[in-house]
């Protein structure tokens, strides 16, 4: 063996057993429970055919209003949005609820493993099996662009926007799986979080869209607008569930009602700015996205006190 | 003579759940290498202290002294010298038994090389070898008890909180787990263990604490209960041949002799205690060979912890 072949060896070992030492145990395990189940190979078999089946769909259907491979990508990216900012995070939120209630996450917690660090691994798993799904949709985005009429920027921008998506719309699911109430008041909430998620998902993907392509400025704002308010929204809400989670694991030192203040004036905040930037530049968009947006933002406002 | 400082010191723990108090003042003191035995009856508070102690609740007042150092305001102390295993094993659904034990190495910060290391040590003392590749929730209870104790064992903890360990297990795996736990105490591990099986407790335990309606009725070594319940006054008497009739009237007339505060029969004869001197131990002899008793046997014995924990919550109920 070379030196050089040598060096790398040993660099990769040592950079192989670092990440094998600070890997997220929570990460690790997760995926290797999905990786060793049947139902992720059928899954992805499913999304892999209906992905097939609506490029045909929308590239038959668009042909006259777009044409070549702007047709191909609309209805697989409204599919993956779903997938990734709705399903699969919906998934993951049941499975967190059932190792909660299971007691499961108790020990866990009180072994030592920080509540962000759990957070950490059960929202990175989730983007994982989103970046999956996305990496099935890469074939059919390789042929919209062969096929002409979408821009390679176009292309990073859709997986770019839906991988984001992937990783922030589980955070709301990880909040309400730790709220541990099973009242009516509760399950409505859980599931308008659910509805509100597959509703959010398809108004996100069509803004994504004309973000990317449209000359006009309004669309790449409003999108602007959505990510920020998102990240501050489910900030807030990744800080209450850990908040919730360290009172899980006996920590006297935590303070969640001061944590839900601040989130609620945070969300509050995030909600008002949306619709304050849109109003002052003025921004013609379409009456149902606005209501549906300023929807959402209220809904994830009103989260703290579900 | 120097004695041992305690490594657990558990002072004036109080807890409530609403109105239900579950804790009133627990106080009490482990020493390295002791089986203390924490019994008492269903909602006494056994669980409540024992989650306290290992950090999995707060208490509403007390503290819980490892080496001297609060594990309430220092948790991460108390993480990584505190073993606790409860009544439950988690399990997340379709974990294997390796992955579980490999998840908790994971957590406590091992390098692969040392969690390769912990991983068989405590897979060889728990015997879990030809369980690797089971899925959790299809090992039977014995198994997951042993599961339960692998991953308390992985970090090397310095006290270990069992929490009715052999609950729901088969004599053997009974007569498995307390030599594993003799073992653990016999390399300096404080153990602090639960059980309702008191025969069982009374194999294993050095001391012992008693707790009732979340208040402690006694806390001390074994042959100090003993002592407190029977004055060291006791006496066990055994009938050559005799039928069931000769013991009944055997406990009988040990009843009716003055000085005798309790007598009762047991299987090859009977057992009785007494306000007296070695004086009065041979006058009683003598009476029963008068009286025809066949006696094989007479001798000066110890209260079982059952009668111990019978008597002294006895004793608590009459003085609350």
């Amino acid at each position: 063996m070379s030196t050089l072949e040598t060096v790398n060896c040993g660099l990769a070992h040592r950079l192989t057993r670092y990440l094998d030492w600070r890997a997220n145990p929570v990460l690790v395990r997760d995926l290797r429970l999905y990786m060793r189940g049947r139902a992720l190979l059928l899954g992805y078999a499913l999304t892999l055919a209906i992905l097939v089946l609506t490029g045909i769909a929308s590239t038959v259907a668009m042909q006259w209003e777009y044409g070549g491979g702007r047709g191909l990508l609309t209805m697989p990216t409204y599919l993956l949005a779903v997938i990734c900012g709705a399903l699969v995070p919906n998934l993951v939120g049941e499975r967190f609820r059932g190792e909660l209630s299971g007691r499961a996450i108790e020990l866990t917690l009180a072994s030592g493993l920080e509540p962000a660090r759990l957070v950490r691994g059960k929202l990175f798993g989730a983007w994982l099996l989103s970046l999956l799904a996305v990496s099935l949709a890469m074939p059919l985005y390789a042929t919209a662009y062969l096929l002409g009429g979408v821009s390679p920027c176009t292309l990073a921008g859709l997986t770019g926007g839906i991988l984001f998506a992937g990783l922030i719309m589980p955070i709301p699911h990880l909040y309400l799986a730790t709220s541990g109430k099973r009242s009516g008041v509760f399950r409505l909430i859980d599931a308008l979080a659910s509805i509100g998620s597959v509703a959010a998902m398809l108004l996100y993907a069509p803004l994504l869209l004309e973000a990317l392509e449209s000359s006009d400025d309004e669309y790449r704002i409003l999108y602007g607008v959505a990510v920020m308010a998102a990240i501050l929204v489910f900030g807030f809400l990744h800080t209450v569930t850990v908040s919730r989670l360290r009172g899980e694991a006996g920590d006297r030192e935590v303070r969640p009602r001061r944590s839900l203040a601040v989130a609620a004036l945070v969300g509050f905040i995030a909600a008002m700015a949306t619709v304050y930037v849109c109003r002052a530049q003025g921004l013609m968009f379409k009456t149902m996205l606005w209501d549906e947006m300023a929807a959402v933002a209220a809904l994830c406002a009103a989260y703290p006190f579900a | 003579m120097m004695t041992t400082p305690p490594l657990v010191q558990v002072r004036a723990l109080h807890k409530r759940f609403g109105q239900v108090v579950a804790l009133d003042g627990i106080s009490l003191d482990l020493l390295p290498g002791e089986v203390h035995g924490f019994i008492g009856p269903n909602g006494a508070g056994k669980t409540t202290a024992m989650r306290i102690m290992a950090g999995v609740e707060s208490p509403d007042a007390g503290d819980v002294l490892l080496d001297g150092t609060s594990v309430m305001q220092h948790p991460e102390a108390g993480r990584q010298r505190i073993g606790f295993m409860p009544d439950y094993l988690d399990s997340y659904p379709g974990v294997l038994v390796w992955e579980y034990l490999d998840f908790y190495s994971r957590i406590a910060g091992f390098p692969p090389e040392r969690r390769m290391e912990r991983g068989r040590d405590v897979v060889d003392f728990t015997g879990l070898n030809g369980h690797l590749a089971m899925p959790v929730e299809g090992l039977s209870k014995g198994w997951k008890q042993r599961l339960s104790l692998a991953r308390v064992l992985l970090n090397d903890p310095d006290v270990l909180i069992l929490d009715e360990p052999a609950a729901g297990l088969d004599p053997r795996a009974r007569i498995e787990l307390r030599e594993m736990v003799t073992e653990l105490a016999r390399h300096g591990k404080a153990i602090f263990i639960s059980s309702h099986i008191l025969g069982e407790l009374a194999e294993m335990c050095t001391a012992v604490s008693i707790i009732e309606e979340g208040r402690l009725v006694t806390s001390g070594s074994m042959d100090g209960l003993q002592t407190r319940v029977d004055n060291g006054r006791r006496v066990a008497v055994r009938l050559v041949g005799g039928d069931d009739g000769e013991r009944r009237r055997l406990a009988l007339l040990l009843a009716g002799l003055p000085g005798v505060t309790g007598a009762a029969e047991e299987a090859d004869g009977a057992t009785f205690t007494y306000d007296g001197d070695d004086g009065f131990r041979a006058d009683v002899l003598a009476r029963l060979v008068n009286e025809g008793f066949r006696v094989g046997d007479f001798h000066k014995s110890s209260s079982s912890l059952e009668d111990a924990f019978m008597a002294v919550t006895g004793q608590s109920e009459k003085e609350g």
